[in-house]
């Protein structure tokens, strides 16, 4: 498999808080990684570098060797990073079909849209409330919107930040299975999620990051018990890594 | 690597069925029929009415339909609230009224192509610092820049007269376009021999009534086509979210940039036609009180919807300029105390009806004011933005 995102010694600083640093890894293409770490580990910074919603310090992040750092977010999104918010942001006052509708016109989709947009509602199971305000979906409802409005700009790499955060553990159920489809279909995954054991069942590789640089990356059983993650991540207790 | 699917489109959904009013019943497309009425009954409204003040007020009404259309949809579209559109109405205005008074030869067309042209220009300059401003930065940047044109026109009092303003400005009547528009259609409406049998002020009068119905039409009816369409969605994902927006791939700069200058563009025409129509211009077309009363037409007849602040602007413009006046002398007496009760009456109707009055309204004449049909469900159908 090809290396589809490099991430190449990734520094963020905020003043004197370095948030993300040194960060370098590599997702091929097709793969599903998962990135953990305790709150403040610089899971989010890093995704926001990778995204272009935040510029890096230093160091650069490249889609199948060019740099993304100097393109607009809109261009970033063009070149095929999708992303969703770990708050989730629905555009309130506009249908379930106008948010998915959004980001096929910016992106100069031709054919009919709606047709279109009714198509990716159905690949994440919401094809049934295209026609609802977003702003009365549930919270499930709204994460898999997200995901929807992010595959709608036709991505290689979609980044999901903690798309299981404020779900019911039957919503959680209903959303694994979208995302295991998307993997299917061939999508190549980064998501950050803080629910290890449910991300554990959706990735074959995980990154784990502590004070913003990567303690381990690996087979997810085998970071799981590497004891850097277990001290920084688990507070030592290897065997509770399943709680969520 | 990976596509989306095109799949198979599934059954038109419900709407849910909440029964509750719904902010989306905005993007309803109204119903053409009804938006089709307003400029037909404009239009043969002199035949009916011989009451050439009332006519001269519905003209002026309808210039200011155009000002608020073109607030429209840079604030109400976007979110970017603009406090100073008066500085794009004053630039159209100005040009053409330096125009004629310094360049006489050139013609009424080319000189409202003049003002849309410098109008334009000053939207983009302005829109280029301020794409990085929001919320009450941006209004006081805009504010600013209308405050500073108003010194600009001290600065050069010479040119431009100061505070007594420009007067003998070239009319309507005296460009080709304009007058053959003005009286063909007054021609149509009131027939040759009633025509005829105007003269001077009066066939003045006439001619910028329907002079300003076309220009209104033309334009209004372009950025409702424009607002109503995938365009205009894209413009409201902006104003819902504009990181969301951004994440979805919508390059926020073109887009926040185009609305910028066409809104000053369309404000300038609207300044550089009322300056015809009125055969003057002065400082109160660069008065942050234009810009507040525009603000308060658009929000009193629903912002976001193009044909909420038009025909908001039908109604407080009259009220003010026409009604009111005769109503009580307080109101000739205490000019200023119009705007304050206009502000009162947009804080009722904003509670009432926080979404203006005319978007419900239209919704319930089209049929749609039940909460069966919610916007979703009508563009699903096929309705609002389509491709």
């Amino acid at each position: 498999m090809s290396v589809l995102l490099e991430a190449d010694a990734v520094t963020r600083r905020f003043g004197g808080l370095t948030a993300v640093n040194e960060v370098t890894f590599s997702v091929e293409e097709g793969a599903a990684v998962g990135l953990i770490g305790a709150n403040g580990a610089g899971k989010t910074t890093l995704f926001n570098c990778l995204t272009g919603f935040d510029k890096p310090t230093s160091g650069d992040v490249r889609l199948r060797g060019k740099s993304l750092l100097k393109m607009a977010r809109h261009k970033v999104v063009k070149s095929g990073v999708a992303r969703t918010f770990q708050i989730v942001k629905p555009f309130p006052d506009l249908p379930v079909l106008a948010n998915v509708m959004v980001p096929l016109i910016a992106g100069g989709t031709k054919g009919d849209l709606r047709v279109q947009a009714m198509g990716v509602l159905d690949r994440v199971g919401l094809a049934h409330r295209a026609a609802s305000p977003s702003s009365q979906l549930s919270e499930g409802d709204l994460k898999r919107l997200e995901m929807a409005r992010a595959l709608a700009t036709k991505p290689q790499l979609l980044l999901l930040d903690e798309p299981f955060a404020g779900l019911s553990v039957a919503e959680i159920g209903v959303l694994s299975d979208t995302i295991r489809q998307l993997r299917a279909d061939g999508t190549t995954l980064i998501v950050v999620e803080h629910k290890i054991g449910s991300l554990l069942q959706l990735v074959e590789r995980v990154v784990a990051m502590d004070q913003g640089a990567v303690i381990a990356d690996g087979e997810p059983q085998a970071v799981m018990r590497d004891p850097a993650v277990v001290t920084a991540y688990l507070g030592g207790e290897a065997t509770t890594h399943e709680q969520h | 690597m990976t596509s989306t699917k095109v799949a198979e489109q599934p059954a038109a959904p419900s709407d849910g069925g909440s029964g509750r009013p719904s902010p989306l019943k905005r993007l309803l497309r109204p119903n053409p029929l009804i938006l089709l009425a307003l400029p037909i009954v404009l239009l043969y409204l002199p035949r009916f009415v011989d009451n050439t003040t009332l006519l001269q007020q519905i003209a002026v009404a309808t210039i200011f339909v155009m000002f608020a259309a073109s607030w429209d949809i840079l604030s109400g579209y976007t979110g970017q609230v603009n406090f100073g559109h008066a500085a794009f109405i004053g630039t159209g205005a100005y040009t053409v009224a330096l125009l004629s008074k310094y360049q006489p030869d050139v013609s009424n067309e080319l000189a409202l192509l003049a003002a849309v042209g410098a109008a334009a220009l000053l939207g983009l300059l302005i829109g280029i610092p301020c794409l990085r401003l929001k919320g009450p930065y941006l209004a006081l940047a805009t504010l600013s820049v209308a405050g500073a044109l108003v010194q600009l026109t001290f600065i050069f009092k010479t040119q431009t007269g100061g505070e007594d303003g420009i007067a003998g400005v070239k009319t309507v009547i005296d460009g080709s376009l304009t007058n053959t528009i003005g009286e063909g259609l007054s021609k149509l409406v009131l027939g040759p021999l009633t025509f005829s049998g105007l003269g001077g002020f009066d066939q003045y009068i006439y001619v910028s009534y329907f002079v300003t119905l076309v220009f209104m039409v033309v334009m209004v009816g372009g950025l409702m086509l424009l607002g109503y369409g995938k365009r205009g969605l894209v413009l409201r994902s902006i104003q819902q979210d504009e990181l969301a927006a951004e994440a979805a791939g919508v390059p926020l700069t073109r887009y926040k940039l185009g609305a910028f200058v066409l809104s000053a563009a369309c404000a300038g025409l609207a300044g550089g036609l009322y300056a015809q129509v009125r055969g003057t211009v002065a400082l109160d077309l660069l008065a942050v009180d234009l810009s507040l009363l525009i603000i308060i037409i658009a929000a009193f007849g629903g912002a976001g919807s193009i044909i909420g602040p038009a025909i908001g602007a039908y109604v407080v413009v009259l009220l003010q300029n026409y009604y009111l006046d005769r109503a009580t002398d307080l109101f000739v007496e205490h000019p200023e105390l119009k705007i304050g009760t206009f502000a009162l009456l947009l804080i009722i109707v904003l509670i009432v009806q926080p979404r203006g009055i005319v978007p419900p309204l239209l919704q319930r004449l089209s049929g749609r004011g039940s909460a069966t049909r919610a916007a979703g469900a009508t563009m699903v159908e096929g309705g609002g933005a389509k491709p």
